[in-house]
Parts: structure tokens; sequence; C-alpha cells
């Protein structure tokens, strides 16, 4: 499958799983204790990249393997190639042909649609040469659109990042530089209001914004590239109404 | 070319470029590149293949062949004829030579740290990376690549900007071997643990880990990734390494 026809097929299965905007969900912490190793989990769809319950220290959580997910990677030389054909203009056709394929994602199926409250996961960083990242995907519109805060140990910082139209672009890099030791449990939080979004990292805030527009849409997980991440207890808090 | 004397000790093919064949292999086996070197003589040949049978280095091995088929020669073309060049000058780098794998080790009194002689590559490489630029495998192919990787292992600051424009190009546009090595050589010189296990010293005529390794558990997987061999098979070979 090409990375357009991807790309396609992802944001028609985004379509199938959008719900009404109104049906913000309950408070729930989504571990997966119930998968089974070496299988894809119950109740995360994953879109781009692979990603495995796998067992740590006797309990199990999700893995996205970057590993494997570089066997599906662009041709080499995309970008050179891009700018002979397009010349000034081939950064767009770059991040169209690309893009989607570089961030790989899973999407909760369970919650149908979060808007004002609190989105945390816990992660562990245990590899990637190119990139080691974790993140919490929220604002997942049906045509494939996502805002995602994640955390870089290849760049020791938390940062939003958006993607729009098939391009992904950063939007705000938090301040603070912590470095994380790999192997080690961490938590990653976003908390929305409306439009505001604070993200925290083991309780420290890290970066807040205004986005253009009230959050709503899917959450989940995202990764970048070769990462080799591993997430539990992700965890969906509604604000209360 | 470089006018440091460990120069060549990262080259793929440092015994080529010395006029002592036996100091240029005792310097690349230092750093984890021992083959084409050792293959400069016959006896060499066997010592290194030695080497390979009691370090159990498996040719076969998945990490082995990406790094093969990304340096193969059908896949080594460019554009820039002038900044290649410049590069394997550089580098004193042959891209004729036999292929030679990464072996995933470096031997502390191997690498050096600090800024080294400016030279026309040198030169280039710095301009190149306060622009945030790097050379590029369409570029200069996969041979200027790795000139550009040897040169800016020497230089404490080079390396560093040359990792980070490595890791932004993306998979496919550089060997994650070659970045793991100058990731871990980084982080041994601030202080910090490493996460492929690749920089050693040599403790009583056995090699160990130059400072302490992040999340030991994951590392092979990590070297796995990384196109590089499990970690007891490069610590093998840096014990061995003369």
């Amino acid at each position: 499958m090409t990375t357009l026809s991807r790309f396609c097929a992802a944001a028609a299965m985004l379509a199938a799983l959008a719900s009404p905007a109104s049906a913000q969900s309950a408070a729930r912490t989504f571990d997966f204790t119930r998968d089974a190793v070496g299988r894809e989990p119950a109740q995360f769809l994953p879109m781009v990249g692979t990603w495995v319950v796998t067992k740590d220290e006797g309990r199990n959580v999700l893995l996205v393997d970057g590993r494997v997910w570089k066997k599906g990677q662009p041709a080499g030389g995309l970008a050179d190639k891009a700018r002979a054909i397009y010349g000034a203009e081939h950064e767009e056709f770059l991040d169209n042909v690309k893009q989607f394929a570089y961030f790989p994602i899973a999407v909760n199926k369970d919650v149908a649609n979060f808007e004002d409250g609190d989105l945390s996961v816990k992660f562990k960083m245990i590899g990637g040469t190119l990139d080691r990242c974790a993140g919490i995907l929220f604002n997942v519109k049906p045509n494939g659109d996502w805002l995602t805060v994640r955390f870089n140990g290849t760049e020791d910082n938390v940062t939003l990042w958006k993607f729009v139209n098939g391009k992904r672009s950063m939007v705000l890099r938090g301040r603070k530089s912590v470095p994380l030791e790999l192997g080690t449990w961490n938590d990653l939080r976003v908390t929305i209001k409306g439009a505001h979004i604070t993200a925290y990292l083991n309780g420290d805030q890290m970066l807040e914004y205004d986005w253009t527009d009230a959050i709503s849409g899917k959450v989940g997980l995202w990764s970048k590239t070769d990462s080799m991440s591993e997430f539990d207890a992700f965890s969906v808090i509604p604000a209360k109404r | 070319m470089l006018s440091l004397s460990w120069m060549a000790a990262a080259s793929r093919n440092a015994g080529r470029s010395l006029r002592a064949p036996a100091r240029a292999a005792a310097l690349a086996a230092a750093c984890g590149v021992a083959g084409a070197a050792l293959a400069a003589s016959p006896g060499a040949a066997a010592a290194q293949r030695a080497d390979y049978a009691k370090c159990k280095v498996d040719t076969t091995a998945e990490w082995y062949r990406s790094q093969k088929e990304f340096y193969s020669p059908a896949s080594d073309t460019w554009t820039d004829d002038t900044l290649r060049a410049t590069l394997l000058k550089g580098a004193g780098f042959d891209p004729k030579t036999a292929f030679v794998p990464e072996l995933g080790y470096r031997l502390e009194a191997a690498v050096p740290s600090g800024k080294a002689e400016d030279t026309t590559a040198l030169g280039l490489l710095r301009r190149m990376s306060q622009r945030r630029q790097w050379p590029s495998r369409a570029t200069v192919g996969t041979a200027g690549m790795h000139a550009a990787w040897m040169i800016a292992q020497h230089d404490s600051s080079l390396a560093i900007g040359a990792m980070h424009r490595m890791m932004e190009a993306g998979p496919g546009e550089s060997s994650p071997a070659e970045v793991a090595v100058l990731e871990d050589a980084r982080r041994v010189q601030v202080g910090r643990g490493q996460i492929h296990g690749t920089q050693f010293r040599k403790l009583d005529g056995k090699a160990v880990l130059a400072g302490r390794l992040e999340d030991s558990t994951h590392v092979d997987m990590r070297r796995d990734g990384a196109w590089l061999p499990p970690l007891s098979v490069s610590a093998c070979l840096a014990t061995v390494a003369r």
C-alpha cells in the first residue's frame, strides 16, 4: 500500500470512528492487562506504525516498535527527488507524501469525543536512533487532522505539534530541557479547557497554548519514525459539567 | 587530509591510506571498523576471521545485511561531484574498497575530543552545520555521507551538529549505526549514560563500557534498530582488538 493510499485509508477509518460531537465520554483509564501479548491492543486502533502489546517487568504494556516501522519508509533521497521535480514547492509535496507515514498513531476506540478535561499516559522510552518520542494524540478529526503533545528524548523537550491537511508543523516548543533516562516510566499529561491546552511532564508544566478552536475529537497515542516507546495507563478524565 | 594521526582510525579503509599498515590496523581495530585495514595482508585477514569466529560475528544477521545494503555501490548515487570529492579526500576514504561493517565499538583512547585542525572539508562541513545543513545522501551518495561522518566525529562541536542533522534527515538518509556511535560518544563526553553501548575502555586487557549504560534491559533491541551487532559481540571484538 502506498503512503498516500495509507493516508486515505486512515482518514476513512477516522471518519468511520467519528461520533456525535456531544458524546463526551466518562472518565476511564485504559491499560493492557486483558490484551494478548504480541497482538494489537483491543482498545486502540493502530493506524500508522506497529503497535503491539508486550510484557514489561511482568506487566502488559503497549509498545510502538519503530524497528518494524522503518521497513515501510519512503524511498531514500525523497527530499532531493521532490526538490528536483517541484523546486521551491517541493516541501509541500514532501509533506503530503511522507509526513503521515512518519508518525505512528493509535486512536482510542472507546472515547467517542473528548473536549474539556485531562488526558494522561505513562510512557517509557526504550529505543530509537533518530527519534525517541512518546505523545498524547487529541483533537483527531475525521479528515485526519490532529494535535499532539509529545516528549522527544533526542531533544529532551515537550512540544505541541499540529497535523493539518496532511502537513505537520510545530505549534509551540516547551522551553524546559528535561533529560529523561531510558527505561524509566514518566507521566505526560494534557489539560484541555475550551481551546486552552496545558501540558505537563512528571507534574511540571511544560507549555500552554490557545488553539484556534475549542478542542474536540478522538484521542490516542502518538510516536515518530523509529521510536521504540512503551505506554501504559492512558487516562481520559472529562471535566465535570 | 586531516593531519590528526587518528584520522584514519575511523576510516573504513584506514589501512590503505596509511604508510604503516600495522599501525593503521591497530587503530582501525580500536574503532570497530577493522575489516579493510586488517585485510591489507593475508596474516591480518586471517586474524580478522579468527576474531569474527571467536566473537560470533554473524554476517548473515539483519544488522550486517542492512549495513551492507545501505553501502551497496548500486545505491551509491550522487549529484554533486565536487562536494563528494572534497569529502572523500578530506576523510581519506576510497569508496572502491570492500564493504567493512560498523562493528559497534570504540575504545576510549582512540576517540579524540576537542577541535580538529581546520581543512577544506572540515571548514566546509562546519559552515554547512552552522546553517543547519548537512551533505545529503542524494547529493554526495552514501560514500560521501560516510566520509562526512568520519570527518565530523573527530571534532566535538561538529559531531553534535552532524548527529542532529543526520537525525533530522530521517530514516534512509543516513546510517543509524553511525548516528548511534556519535550519540554515545557525545553522551559519554557530557557525563550521561550511553544508550547503545558503543564506547569502551580497556581494563586489565578486557573491554568494559565507558561510563554507565541506560536501560541495559533493551540495549540489544536498540542495537538491532541501529544496525549494530549485539553488545556481547561488540564487547568481545573490543577486547580482542589489537
